[in-house]
């Protein structure tokens, strides 16, 4: 009964808001919108219905109750939700409310009918709340037991087990489906560009085939140890295969998706992965040496400016991507090296200061020495790189060369964050005096530190260059700086799959949200705002920082009951 | 074996150390004893090359190594464990006695040592896989001289190891320094209970105020009308 009157109460609270986003004309403005196929008004409304439900469940859990009453309670929050919403929309379908609620037209009224009409639309309303209510009630049961404890029990051990072989299927598919319908004609177009004659039929189909086995036999071996006995495979390992298997569908979508998206979403793709390149790089500096560098931007605009120099017509020079490659990168870390020296002895505030003015200075010699670098005109003319002929040019090939060079760059990272590098830059982080006392050359490390994040950064800012054609000052703002360090904060300090995460997230969710019109950096910002609230750690945190953050929150809330009890 | 002669240090204006000359042979135990301020934490910052000395010689094996830089200082054998159980916190306990050999390569001695280790603290054992912040302050400090020794040190400089700990915990990290040094490590000490580290000590030296005040064996300290005022509470 208890749980009844919480779904009632919950319900009405959800609808008045509902009704509150409809009354502000937050429904009715979008319309004309589709996100992913969805019509926006539609997403709302779903939103609203899991949103009510899972709200319902949580609380209900948490009073300890059973399941199934959580069931119930967000059943009848979701019909009382859109059971208010059905009387409002019935009184508006027969009183011309606008006097009063200018944004009640009647074509809100057939949105919120879904075009039925009033009598079956607002059934619709209530049976489709009804239901959403009870899917997000599920979804919020179903998401505590994915994210497993440390204790789980066998149940949910076999739950899991189920929900992970799930996945591999579902995700198999998807990527098989993606092969099968997409990757022939690109891939013909990628081959036989680079050749120049047309290759037969059959080849393709035996590669295709090939492909499909090789897929489908490493998925299935992954999905039969999950299957194992659960008591067999310990739980640790288990956790192990699924961030496994989460890389690889992820590395499978990275690959086969794209070719299913325009050149538009492809752009937007590649902006994603030059923001990866330049985010891995910074997670150097930051995430892994604790040096909290705010003129980032300087070595990506090293980076592009030297490809500039090194290729536009306009300094005769000529050389290729290719060549361009290694000179880019050295020059920005010899950069990373100048900056680093001077700010050897200085610490947090200090040195995000004095790193802050030195992405402005390289960004004001590009503005001004007019001569050398064009000044606010920019550099012109700059050749995209070319590969066995073929000649990177589409947003779709750019894209696949930045994937390339995004997972060279996470790999070089991975590798120096479990090596006896990497062991020197977390001592130094936490605390330099001891690292020294541990006979670690600070100095050495450092400038190491800042070298690499540096080669990173020019390694993408030539990427740009390429991508973009024409390169101005303007394009190395402060903004890209703070970018590139939100996208690792977003993400997660220090771990590489968050800096993946925080690019997508911080790059690609705007994109997402252009069907938002208007309202699009407003819900972006809400939504940042909400994820750090949410989940301070980041997106995808590696493991100790997510168990630094989680400390100092305990410790916050000792410090909070100790003051009360004081109090 | 280390040898400093006339030493100055400053930080910045302040004049911390005046003069500060003392020996330690192979195989001692030395103890620096003095109250707050004295500068017995700066003699260690200076010898461990985490400061340098203004004025003044630092001699360690026939090698001058006062202005040398930190890292080379630990290179050389010395290695430092800092006062107030500077441990990475953050980090796990093996982590931390894996950084302690950061600069060996030796892949079997480092195994040995990191025994050794584990031999001498049993609790660090039990607590291998846990952050070394969770630890308590007593097992802290034995996780700081752990990690000092993994650097199999010739001479190890202890900085207040009984800083903050329960008098039976300082019994027990004190037993376990003799032990270190009857394993063939020589031991610097310094401490502001006197008591116990000139129980432990061939020789000692009184510092006061930057310079040294009182130097002799261990047993002529403990009996001196002076340190017994002074130090050892009549």
């Amino acid at each position: 009964m208890r749980n009844v009157r919480l779904g009632i109460r919950d319900g009405l609270v959800f609808g008045a808001v509902f009704l509150f986003v409809v009354l502000v004309g937050l429904y009715g403005a979008f319309a004309a919108n589709s996100l992913l196929g969805v019509r926006v008004p539609n997403m709302i409304f779903a939103l609203f219905g899991i949103w009510v439900g899972a709200y319902v469940m949580r609380s209900v859990r948490r009073q300890g109750s059973q399941l199934t009453d959580g069931v119930v309670a967000a059943l009848v929050a979701g019909v009382t939700m859109t059971l208010l919403l059905a009387l409002f929309t019935f009184w508006a379908s027969r009183v011309n409310l606008r006097d009063i609620f200018a944004n009640m037209t009647p074509e809100v009224v057939a949105l919120l009918t879904f075009d039925r009409g009033v009598p079956t639309g607002l059934v619709f309303q209530v049976v489709g709340g009804a239901l959403l209510a009870v899917a997000g009630a599920l979804g919020n049961v179903a998401w505590d037991r994915i994210r497993l404890p440390e204790g789980a029990t066998e149940t949910g051990n076999r739950l899991a087990s189920f929900l992970l072989v799930l996945y591999v299927i579902v995700g198999g598919f998807t990527a098989l489906l993606f092969a099968l319908g997409q990757w022939g004609p690109a891939l013909r177009d990628i081959a036989e560009g680079a050749l120049g004659f047309a290759l037969p039929n059959d080849l393709y189909r035996i590669l295709r085939i090939g492909a499909v086995v090789l897929i489908v036999g490493y998925l299935g071996g992954i999905a039969l140890t999950l299957a194992a006995p659960a008591q067999a495979v310990r739980l640790k390992e288990r956790l192990t295969t699924t961030r496994r298997l989460f890389g690889l569908a992820f590395i499978l979508l990275a690959l086969f998706f794209p070719l299913s998206l325009g050149s538009y979403w492809n752009q937007v793709l590649t902006t994603i992965g030059i923001f990866v390149m330049m985010g891995l790089g910074l997670n150097v500096v930051v995430g892994f040496a604790g040096l909290l560098d705010l003129g980032y931007v300087a070595f990506f605009a090293i980076g592009a400016y030297t490809y500039a120099f090194l290729n536009s017509p306009k300094y005769g020079l000529d050389l290729s991507f290719w060549v361009s490659l290694p000179i880019a990168m050295a020059v920005a870390a010899l950069a990373g090296i100048i900056l680093g020296v001077p700010v050897l002895r200085m610490r947090g505030d200090y040195l995000a200061i004095v790193t802050l003015g030195f992405g402005e200075i390289i960004r004001l010699i590009m503005n001004n020495q007019v001569e050398l670098t064009g000044g606010a005109q920019g550099i012109l003319q700059i050749q995209p790189p070319e590969i066995l002929g073929l000649v990177i040019n589409t947003p779709l090939r750019f894209y696949y060369l930045i994937f390339i060079g995004a997972v060279l760059v996470a790999f070089v990272t991975a590798r120096l964050n479990n090596s006896r590098i990497g062991r020197a830059w977390i001592a130094m982080r936490e605390d330099e005096d001891v690292a020294q006392a541990m006979g670690i050359n600070t100095v050495n490390y450092k400038l190491l530190a800042f070298a690499t994040g540096a080669a990173f950064a020019g390694l993408a800012g030539l990427i740009f260059a390429a991508r973009q054609r024409n390169i101005f000052p303007a394009d190395f703002g402060l903004l890209v700086s703070i970018e590139a360090l939100s996208l690792i904060i977003i993400g997660g300090m220090g771990s590489i799959p968050g800096v993946i995460a925080g690019a997508v997230a911080l790059k690609g969710l705007p994109e997402l949200l252009r069907a938002l019109q208007e309202y699009r950096l407003l819900i972006y910002g809400a939504l940042l705002v909400v994820m750090m609230l949410v989940r301070p750690e980041g997106l995808l945190p590696s493991r100790r920082r997510a168990r630094e953050i989680h400390e100092a929150m305990e410790e916050i809330e000792i410090d909070e009951s100790e003051l009360q009890s004081t109090a | 074996m280390l040898e400093l002669k006339n030493v100055h240090t400053f930080y910045g204006h302040i004049h911390a150390l005046k003069g500060i000359s003392l020996t330690v042979e192979e195989g001692e135990i030395v103890t620096l004893i003095g109250s707050n301020g004295a500068g017995k934490t700066t003699t260690l910052r200076t010898i461990s090359g985490l400061l340098a000395p203004r004025e003044g010689e630092i001699w360690f094996e026939g090698q001058r190594i006062d202005g040398v830089s930190a890292h080379k200082i630990t290179e050389m054998g010395i290695a430092h464990c800092p006062e107030g159980r500077k441990i990475f916190g953050r980090l796990t306990v093996r982590e931390n006695l894996e950084l302690g050999a950061f600069l060996r390569k030796d892949k079997d001695g480092i195994k040995q040592d990191f025994e050794r280790v584990l031999d001498l603290f049993p609790r660090l054992r039990e607590r291998l896989k846990q952050p070394g912040g969770t630890l308590s302050g007593g097992e802290q400090q034995m996780l700081a001289i752990g990690r000092a020794l993994m650097s199999r040190p010739r001479i190890l400089l202890l900085d207040e190891p009984s800083m903050g700990l329960a008098p039976i915990l300082v019994q027990q990290i004190f037993d376990i320094i003799e032990e270190i040094n009857a394993q063939g490590t020589t031991v610097l000490l310094v401490e502001q209970n006197a008591r116990l580290a000139l129980s432990i000590a061939s020789r000692g030296y009184v510092l006061e105020t930057g310079r040294i005040r009182l130097a002799g064996p261990a047993a002529e300290l403990m009996d001196s009308e002076e340190v017994k005022a002074a130090y050892l509470g009549g």
